[in-house]
C-alpha cells in the first residue's frame, strides 16, 4: 500500500471516528432537543457536547485511577445511553410498548412475523425516509451554499493535507512531545510531564483507545481535520452575526485563498497541536454569548407580556431549562474547553467575551444578565480547572511550559520569550517615534504657555469691572479654546502615532504594510460606524458587529502590547495566529454592514444576495488571475520520508515486539507500542575504541538500521513542496571527524552528519561480514534501511571494526 | 395407530434398499479384490544403476567444483563424497592439502577439509590462500588446540578470539533454526567433550553446546561453546565444525545447510519420500502364544489381528503415513508345529489392499544363523503355495547376514534351473531395506545394477537426541526417512519396554511430533514408491542459474517428475512455472517438478 493511499485511508478513518463521536452520537442522544434546530446550531451544539463529554470522561477515568479500555467503553457508552433514554423517553417507551404488543400478538397467533416486522420497522423506515428526504430537500434548497462551502473546504483539505501526503512525517517537533504524553496515557499515566491542559490529549487518547486507531495515524492527519472544523466555526459564527447568507462565505474565503497573512499565521493549522485544536472552541464562546443576549432579551419581553396577562405559569411550564440558560451552558462548556485544551486560547476567549460585553454595555450590567454570565464563567472555570487541581492535590507537579506561561502572564516577571531579531527591531523604532511625538507635543505646548504667562504679567490698571470680567472671560475662553485645541491635536497626534506604530508593527502579521493599514483602519471604522449605528438604532445586530470590531481591536493591542508598553501575555508569533483568524470576521462584518445599509430598502430580498456572491466570486477570480493565492506552508526537517514508510511497513508486517529499529530519537514514540528502539548514538558509542572483545547485541529477532544518506538538517524548515533540508551526503571525511554521542545536540546539523556517516560505513562493513543476512529493506535517494534477522538465542555481535572506530 | 398397506410397502422397500446398499459395497469390494497380486511388481524396473549419475561420472580429475581432502579410509571424506553424489557436484579427492594446492580448478568453489589434513603452517597458508581466492571452506573437524593456539592465522581464518578451554564437557547442544530442517531444537542429553572457543564478531553460530549451571557461571548465550559456526573472511566463508558430526551421516544434511548459508540461493535434488517399514508384520503364524497370552491375554495371531493391526492402522491414518509391511510368515523355524494360517493371509492381504499399503518380506527369524537358509526355503515354498500370484519386490533382511541373502537376490540366470536360488522368493526383489547400522553404508545406493538399497533412518519406537539430529540431517539432505518398526519386540516381549501399549504409545507420540514439519513438505510413500523416487533422484542431473529475481532450473537425464529443495536467504517465492512448491519452513521450499524446465520468481522481503 502506498503512503498516499494509506494517508487517504487514515484521513477517512480518523474523520469518520471523530465525527461519529462528536457529531453523530450527541445528535442521537439529544435528538429530542436538537431535531427542530437549524443545521448550524445542531452542528455547533453537537461539537461542544461531544468534545466536552469525551474530555471529561477521560479526565474522570484517569483521576479515579481506573484507566482501561473496558472502563473507557463503559464510561463513554453507559451515561450516553442513560441520557438518551431519559431525553428520548416518550419515543423509546412507545417503541417498547409496540414491541410488547406485537410480540404478544405473535404468541397469541393473531399476526405473523412478517406483519409484526413491518409494524416494528415502520417507524425506523419513516425516520430514515425523513432523513433522506430532508438531506435531499436541504441540498436542493441550499445547493449554492453547499457548493461554495465544499469548494472552500476542499481547497483547505488539499492545502493542509499536503504535508502528510508528501512528507509523511510530523511537521513540527511539538507533536512528538504530545505523542509521548498520549502514549503515556495508554500506559495509564496522565500528566506524565506534570500538570498541563490535557483536553486535546484526551480526545486523541479516546480515538486511539476506543477505535483502536494507532496514535501515530491520528496525529499525522488530525491537523487537517481540526483545520476543517476551525474553518466551519468561522463560518457558523459569521452566519450568526451577518444579515447576508453569503457574506460568511466571503469571510471563509478571506481566510482560505488569498495570500493575506504571514506564514506564521497559517502554518500551524496543518499540525495536530493543542493550541490550534482549542481554537475550535473559541468562536462558539462568542456564538453562545451572543445567542444568550438575544434569547434573554426575548425571554424578558415575553415574560413581561405573559406576566401582564397573568399567565406566567403557562409560559414557564413549557421549559425545563430556559433557552437562554441553555445558551449560557453551551457558552460555559466552550469556555471551559478552551481552558482544558490550551491556556492561550482562554486569554483570547476572555478578550472575545470582554469585547461582546463592551458591545452589550450597559445591557450586560443588568443583574439578570450579569449574574448569569458571571455564574457561567465561574462554573466553566471550575469545570476546566478541577481536574488540574485534583491532579495537583494528588501530588502531580506543574508542567514546565505551564509554569513559564503563568510567569509570562504575571506582571513584572521576566519569563517573556520574545521573537526573533527582525521582530525586535520594530518596537525600538516605534519607541523612538513615541519619544519624538512627546517632544513635539511639549514644543507645541510651550507657545501657549508663554502667551499665558505674558498675559498674566500685564499691569492691572484703568480697567472697569465689566472690562475686567469681559477680559477675564475672553482670556479664559481663549485659554480654554487653546487648551481644547491643543488637547485635540495632541489626541489626534497620539492616535496617529499609535496607529502608525500598530500598522508598522503588524506588517509582520500581514502580507505587507498596505494590508495592515487596511485592517487597522477597517477595524477602527467598523467600531466607529457601529457605535454610531447603535446610537441611532439600538439593534443587537450592530452590537454584534461592534463586538467583532472591539475583539479585533483587543487582538491588535495584544499583538502590539510590547511597543505600546502594555502588559504582554503572549508573544507576537502566537498573537498573529489569532489576529489572522479574527481578520476574516472584521472583513465579513464590514461587508455585511455595507450590505445591511445598501440592501435595507430591498428588505434583504434573496435577489440582493447577488452582491456578496458576486463579491466572493470576483475576488476569487482576481486572486487566481493575479496569482495571489497563498503559498504552500513550510515543514520542519524531523524525519525522512523513508523512515516513516519503514515504520509503517515494519509495524504492519512484523510481529509485535519482535523487532528493533536503530535510528535517531524521533521514531521512538511512533513505534513504542509495537517494537523497540535503539539510539544511533548509543549503538555507535558502544563499539567506539573497538577491540575483539567489544560487543553490541540487540535482543530481538529482527533488527532494522535506519541510515540517512543525506542527513537531515534537523529542525530547519523548508517549503512543504521542496525536499527536506539536509546537510549534504554522508562522507568518509565526516565519518573520520570525532562525533559526540550524547547531549541535546547529538543529532544537530554537523554531528548528525558525522553520526550518519559512521552508521553508513558501519553498514557497509557489516554487509561484507553478513552478505546473505544483512539485506536492504528499503532505499531511496536520501535514506536506506537495512534489515537483519537473527537468532534470538545466539545474537549477532554488531560491534565490528568499520574503519572509523579505533 | 394403523399402517396402511402402501406405507408398509414403502417402508419395506426402503429398508431392503438400504440393506442392499450397505452390503453391496462390501460384496463388490471382495469381488473386485486384487489383494493377492502385487501392483508394484509391474512395470519392471525403469532406472537401473548404469543409468544413474554415480562416482564414475561425478568424480573429475579437473574442472571439479568441490575438493575433498582425505584418504579413502577417512570417514569424513567419504561422507563428503556421498553428499557430492547426491547433490550432483563434480568433485575430486586429494590425499592432503599440498596435493590439492598443486592442482588448479577454476570451477572449484568448495573445499572440504578435516582435522587430519591441517597439521602444518603450510596447510594453514594453503587454506588462507584458497579463502582469499574465494573458495568456501568446510572444516569437518578441527586440529588439536595446541596447534590452534600456536597459529594466529588459523585462529583468524576460523574466526576465534582464543581457546578458552582445550576440553570442555557440554551437557547437550542447541541446534538453531534456519540451518537444518525442523527448527530450533535443544538436545539436553547429547553430552560431548569439545574444545571451548570464544568467537570473534562477524561469525554466525548454528550449533552451540549447553553448559550446566549457565546462569550461575554467568555465561551469555553468545559465549556458549560453539560447535558449528561460520566465519566470513575477506572473500569467502569458512564453516567450522567443532564436534564429531561427520563421523556418520549426521553430517550429510549439514553440508547442504552450510552451502545454503554460503549462497544467496541453493537448489539441490531430494528423494522426497517418507516411509514407515513394519518389520515382521504382518506376522502369519501363531507361535509364542503362551507367552503372549500371559502378557497380553491374547494368542499371537489374535494379538496381531485384533490389537496390533487396528492400532498400527489408526496411528498411520492419524499421521497420514503409508503402510509398508514386511511379512514374517514365521519367526521360529525350529519347530513346525505352528503352520501359517490361510485366514491370516487373506485377512492381511485384503486389509492391506484397503489401506493402499504394501507388503514385502522380512528376513528375520529368532533361531541361529543356520536357520536363515531354512527360512528362505520355507517362505518360498509356503508363499508359493498360499499366495501364488503375489510377487514380492521388497525385502527387508533385518538381522539376516548379507552373505546369506545375497545368493538368492535377483534373477539368477547363470545358475541351474533346478537350483533353489533361481526359484527363491527373493529372486523378484528389487528393493532392499537394510537396517541402519554400518556408518559407511550409503543411505541410498544400488546393491547391484537392478536392486536399490535404502537404509532405515530411525527406529520408530525410540527417539533419542542423537537420532533426532541424524533424522533432521538426512531430511535436510535428502527429504527422506524410513522409520523402522520391529514387531518382534511386541510378539516376543523380553522386557517391560517391549509391551505393545508402551511401544504404540511411543510410536504415535514420535510420529505426531517429530515428523510434523517433514510431513508438511514431503510425500508419504510406500517402499516401492520411495524406490521409484530414489532411482529418479540418483539418475537426474540439473543446472540452475539466476538472473535478478528469476531462478531457472533445468532437469536432465530423466523424463519423470523430480523433487528439489530450494533454500533462499531472506527471500520468498512469488511464482513457479513447471513445478509445484511447498514452503516447508521460512525460506525452505520443496519443488515437485512437472517439466524439465522450471522458472522460479523470487522476491526479497523488502519494500518496493
Amino acid at each position: 500500500m502506498t503512503m498516499e493511499v494509506r494517508t487517504i485511508l487514515e484521513l477517512l478513518q480518523v474523520f469518520t471516528a471523530y465525527s461519529v463521536c462528536i457529531l453523530l452520537f450527541p445528535y442521537i442522544v439529544f435528538y429530542h432537543y436538537l431535531h427542530e434546530k437549524t443545521l448550524a446550531e445542531k452542528f455547533i451544539i453537537c461539537i461542544i457536547i461531544g468534545n466536552f463529554y469525551i474530555m471529561n470522561i477521560v479526565f474522570l477515568m484517569f483521576l479515579l485511577h481506573i484507566p482501561s479500555k473496558g472502563m473507557l467503553y463503559f464510561l463513554s457508552v453507559a451515561p450516553a445511553v442513560f441520557a438518551w433514554r431519559q431525553i428520548n423517553q416518550p419515543g423509546i417507551k412507545r417503541f417498547f410498548t409496540i414491541l410488547y404488543t406485537q410480540v404478544s400478538r405473535l404468541f397469541l397467533g393473531e399476526a405473523k412475523i412478517r406483519t409484526i416486522g413491518g409494524i416494528l420497522l415502520s417507524r425506523p423506515k419513516k425516520v430514515l425516509g425523513n432523513i433522506i428526504r430532508g438531506i435531499f430537500s436541504h441540498a436542493v434548497h441550499h445547493f449554492l451554499e453547499w457548493a461554495i462551502l465544499l469548494a472552500l473546504l476542499s481547497f483547505n483539505v488539499w492545502y493542509y493535507s499536503y504535508q502528510p501526503f508528501t512528507n509523511y512525517a510530523y511537521g513540527t517537533s511539538d507533536i512528538i512531545v504530545h505523542h509521548y504524553w498520549i502514549n503515556q496515557m495508554s500506559q495509564g499515566n496522565i500528566f506524565c510531564a506534570g500538570i498541563y491542559p490535557f483536553g486535546f490529549h484526551n480526545i486523541i487518547y479516546f480515538l486511539h483507545t476506543f477505535f483502536n486507531i494507532p496514535t501515530f495515524s491520528i496525529m499525522r492527519v488530525f491537523g487537517v481535520l481540526q483545520a476543517i472544523y476551525i474553518y466551519l466555526m468561522l463560518y457558523i459564527l459569521l452566519r450568526k452575526i451577518c444579515r447576508s447568507r453569503y457574506i460568511p462565505f466571503f469571510g471563509v474565503f478571506i481566510f482560505t485563498l488569498p495570500h493575506l497573512f504571514s506564514l506564521l499565521a497559517n502554518m500551524r493549522y496543518q499540525w495536530a497541536i493543542p493550541q490550534e485544536y482549542a481554537m475550535l472552541f473559541l468562536y462558539p464562546c462568542a456564538y453562545f454569548l451572543i445567542q444568550f443576549f438575544e434569547r434573554k432579551k426575548q425571554e424578558i419581553e415575553t415574560e413581561k407580556e405573559w406576566r401582564q396577562k397573568k399567565k406566567l405559569y403557562a409560559w414557564l411550564e413549557q421549559y425545563h431549562i430556559l433557552p437562554s440558560t441553555r445558551s449560557l451552558a453551551f457558552f460555559a462548556m466552550s469556555f471551559s474547553m478552551t481552558l482544558a485544551v490550551h491556556f492561550y486560547i482562554t486569554i483570547i476567549a476572555i478578550l472575545l467575551c470582554l469585547a461582546v460585553a463592551v458591545a452589550y454595555f450597559p445591557v450586560v450590567l443588568k443583574p439578570r444578565y450579569f449574574w448569569s454570565i458571571a455564574l457561567a464563567g465561574i462554573l466553566s472555570l471550575t469545570c476546566a480547572v478541577a481536574p488540574l487541581v485534583i491532579a495537583y492535590l494528588q501530588g502531580t507537579p506543574l508542567e514546565g511550559s505551564l509554569r513559564w506561561a503563568i510567569s509570562v502572564m504575571t506582571p513584572g516577571s521576566s519569563g517573556e520569550n520574545t521573537g526573533d531579531e527582525s521582530v525586535d527591531t520594530t518596537p525600538k523604532q516605534n519607541e523612538e517615534t513615541i519619544n519624538d511625538t512627546k517632544v513635539e507635543t511639549v514644543l507645541e505646548k510651550n507657545p501657549s504657555s508663554e502667551a499665558n504667562s505674558s498675559e498674566d504679567n500685564l499691569p492691572d490698571k484703568n480697567v472697569s469691572v465689566f472690562t475686567k470680567i469681559k477680559n477675564f472671560i475672553l482670556t479664559k475662553g481663549q485659554t480654554l479654546f487653546l487648551f481644547a485645541k491643543s488637547t485635540y491635536k495632541e489626541i489626534q497626534k497620539k492616535f496617529n502615532s499609535i496607529n502608525n506604530i500598530i500598522i508598522n508593527y503588524l506588517r509582520n502579521a500581514y502580507n505587507g504594510l498596505e494590508l495592515s493599514t487596511i485592517v487597522v483602519w477597517l477595524t477602527e471604522g467598523l467600531i466607529v460606524f457601529t457605535i454610531v449605528m447603535i446610537l441611532i438604532r439600538r439593534s443587537f445586530y450592530y452590537r454584534n458587529l461592534l463586538s467583532i470590531g472591539i475583539y479585533m481591536l483587543f487582538l491588535i493591542l495584544l499583538a502590539c502590547a510590547g511597543p505600546l508598553h502594555l502588559p504582554a501575555p503572549m508573544e507576537l508569533e502566537r498573537a498573529i495566529i489569532f489576529l489572522a483568524y479574527a481578520t476574516p470576521l472584521v472583513f465579513a462584518c464590514a461587508a455585511d454592514a455595507i450590505y445591511a445599509i445598501i440592501c435595507r430598502p430591498f428588505r434583504y430580498h434573496r435577489f440582493t444576495e447577488i452582491l456578496p456572491i458576486g463579491l466572493t466570486c470576483s475576488l476569487t477570480f482576481l486572486t487566481v488571475e493575479y496569482d495571489y493565492v497563498k503559498p504552500l506552508s513550510i515543514v520542519y526537517a524531523l524525519q525522512s520520508r523513508g523512515e516513516i514508510i519503514c515504520n509503517y511497513e515494519i509495524m504492519e508486517n512484523y510481529p509485535e515486539k519482535s523487532w528493533t529499529i536503530v535510528t535517531t530519537t524521533n521514531s521512538i514514540q511512533l513505534i513504542i507500542d509495537k517494537g523497540w528502539h535503539m539510539e544511533i548514538c548509543n549503538f555507535l558509542n558502544a563499539m567506539e575504541d573497538y577491540t575483539t572483545d567489544s560487543r553490541v547485541t540487540i535482543p530481538t529477532k529482527h533488527v532494522f538500521f535506519y541510515i540517512e544518506k543525506l542527513p537531515l538538517a534537523y529542525g530547519a524548515f523548508a517549503p512543504v513542496n521542496e525536499p527536506l533540508a539536509n546537510t549534504g551526503p554522508v562522507s568518509k571525511e565526516n565519518a573520520e571527524k570525532p562525533a559526540s554521542f550524547s547531549g541535546g545536540n547529538a543529532y544537530s546539523i554537523t554531528n548528525r552528519n558525522q553520526l550518519q556517516s559512521r552508521m553508513y560505513f558501519w553498514a557497509q562493513a557489516f554487509k561484507k561480514k553478513y552478505p546473505q543476512e544483512f539485506q536492504i529493506y528499503y532505499e531511496d535517494d536520501s535514506f536506506i534501511c537495512y534489515r537483519i534477522t537473527q537468532n534470538e538465542y545466539n545474537l549477532y555481535n554488531f560491534a565490528i571494526d568499520y574503519g572509523f572506530n579505533k | 395407530m394403523t399402517i396402511s398397506k402402501s406405507s408398509f410397502i414403502v417402508i419395506s422397500t426402503v429398508m431392503v434398499t438400504i440393506l442392499i446398499l450397505f452390503q453391496f459395497s462390501n460384496i463388490s469390494a471382495n469381488y473386485a479384490s486384487n489383494s493377492m497380486q502385487n501392483p508394484n511388481a509391474e512395470p519392471k524396473v525403469s532406472i537401473s544403476a548404469n543409468q544413474t549419475l554415480l562416482d564414475d561420472v561425478l568424480e573429475m580429475p579437473e574442472n571439479f567444483n568441490t575438493a575433498i581432502i582425505g584418504s579413502p579410509r577417512n570417514q569424513e571424506a567419504n561422507i563428503a563424497e556421498e553428499w557430492c553424489l547426491y547433490t550432483k557436484r563434480t568433485y575430486r579427492r586429494f590425499m592432503n592439502l599440498r596435493e590439492f594446492s598443486k592442482v588448479y580448478s577454476r570451477y572449484c568453489t568448495l573445499l572440504i577439509v578435516n582435522s587430519v589434513s591441517v597439521c602444518t603452517k603450510k596447510d594453514v597458508e594453503i587454506l588462507c590462500h584458497q579463502s582469499e581466492l574465494g573458495v568456501n571452506i568446510i572444516l569437518t573437524s578441527l586440529p588439536n588446540t595446541t596447534f590452534i593456539r600456536s597459529s594466529e592465522k588459523f585462529k583468524k581464518l576460523i574466526g576465534i578470539r582464543g581457546v578458552y578451554q582445550a576440553s570442555y564437557r557440554v551437557s547437550g547442544m542447541t541446534l538453531y533454526d534456519g540451518f537444518l530442517l525442523g527448527g530450533k531444537t535443544t538436545y539436553k542429553k547429547l553430552a560431548k567433550s569439545v574444545p571451548y572457543f570464544r568467537l570473534r564478531s562477524g561469525t554466525k553460530t548454528y550449533i552451540t553446546g549447553i553448559v550446566k549451571h549457565q546462569k550461575e557461571l554467568e555465561i551469555d548465550n553468545e559465549d556458549l561453546p560453539p560447535l558449528l559456526w561460520r566465519n566470513q573472511t575477506e572473500n569467502s566463508f569458512v564453516f567450522v565444525v567443532n564436534c564429531d558430526f561427520f563421523t556418520d551421516h549426521t553430517g550429510l544434511g549439514m553440508f547442504s545447510a552450510m552451502l545454503s548459508e554460503a549462497m544467496p540461493y541453493n537448489i539441490y535434488p531430494i528423494v522426497n519420500a517418507q516411509n514407515v517399514v513394519c518389520q515382521n508384520f504382518p506376522y502369519l503364524s501363531n507361535e509364542n502364544s503362551e507367552k503372549t497370552a500371559e502378557h497380553y491375554y491374547y494368542t499371537s495371531k489374535a494379538l496381531c489381528e485384533n490389537v496390533l493391526w487396528p492400532d498400527i492402522v489408526s496411528i498411520l491414518n492419524a499421521t497420514e503415513e503409508k503402510f509398508s509391511g514386511m511379512i514374517a510368515p514365521k519367526l521360529d523355524y525350529s519347530s513346525t508345529e505352528q503352520e501359517i494360517s490361510t485366514d491370516s493371509i487373506s485377512f492381511y492381504f485384503d486389509q492391506n489392499e484397503r489401506i493402499s499399503g504394501e507388503l514385502g518380506l522380512s528376513g528375520d527369524q529368532i533361531g541361529n544363523l543356520s536357520r536363515y537358509e531354512d527360512k528362505i526355503k520355507y517362505d518360498t515354498e509356503m508363499m508359493a503355495k498360499l499366495t501364488p500370484e503375489y510377487t514380492f519386490t521388497v525385502f527387508s533382511p533385518g538381522d539376516m547376514p548379507e552373505f546369506i541373502y545375497r545368493r538368492y537376490l535377483g534373477e539368477k540366470t547363470k545358475t541351474s534351473i533346478f537350483s533353489p536360488e533361481r526359484h527363491s522368493i527373493l529372486s523378484t526383489i528389487r528393493t532392499l531395506i537394510t537396517k541402519k547400522g554400518l556408518d559407511t553404508e550409503p543411505i541410498i545406493s544400488f546393491y547391484d545394477n537392478r536392486i536399490l538399497r535404502m537404509t532405515t533412518t530411525i527406529d520408530g519406537f525410540s527417539h533419542k537426541d542423537a537420532e533426532d539430529l541424524y533424522l533432521k540431517s538426512i531430511e535436510t539432505a535428502l527429504g527422506f526417512s524410513t522409520v523402522y518398526l520391529d514387531f518382534t519386540r511386541a510378539i516376543y516381549p523380553t522386557k517391560k519396554g517391549d509391551d505393545w501399549t508402551r511401544l504404540s504409545n511411543n510410536l504415535s507420540r514420535y510420529l505426531n511430533t517429530y515428523w510434523k514439519t517433514f510431513r508438511k513438505g514431503f510425500d508419504q510413500t510406500t517402499v516401492s514408491e520411495a524406490d521409484l523416487k530414489a532411482r529418479r533422484f540418483l539418475a537426474l542431473d540439473y543446472y540452475s542459474k539466476r538472473e535478478e529475481n528469476t531462478i531457472e532450473l533445468s532437469v536432465v537425464n530423466i523424463k519423470e517428475d523430480a523433487s528439489f529443495m530450494l533454500s533462499l536467504n531472506d527471500e520468498k517465492i512469488v511464482s513457479v512455472k513447471g513445478a509445484e512448491y511447498i514452503e516447508i519452513e521460512r525460506g525452505k521450499y520443496v519443488l515437485n517438478t512437472s517439466s524439465d524446465t522450471v522458472t522460479i520468481e523470487v522476491t526479497a522481503d523488502a519494500i518496493k
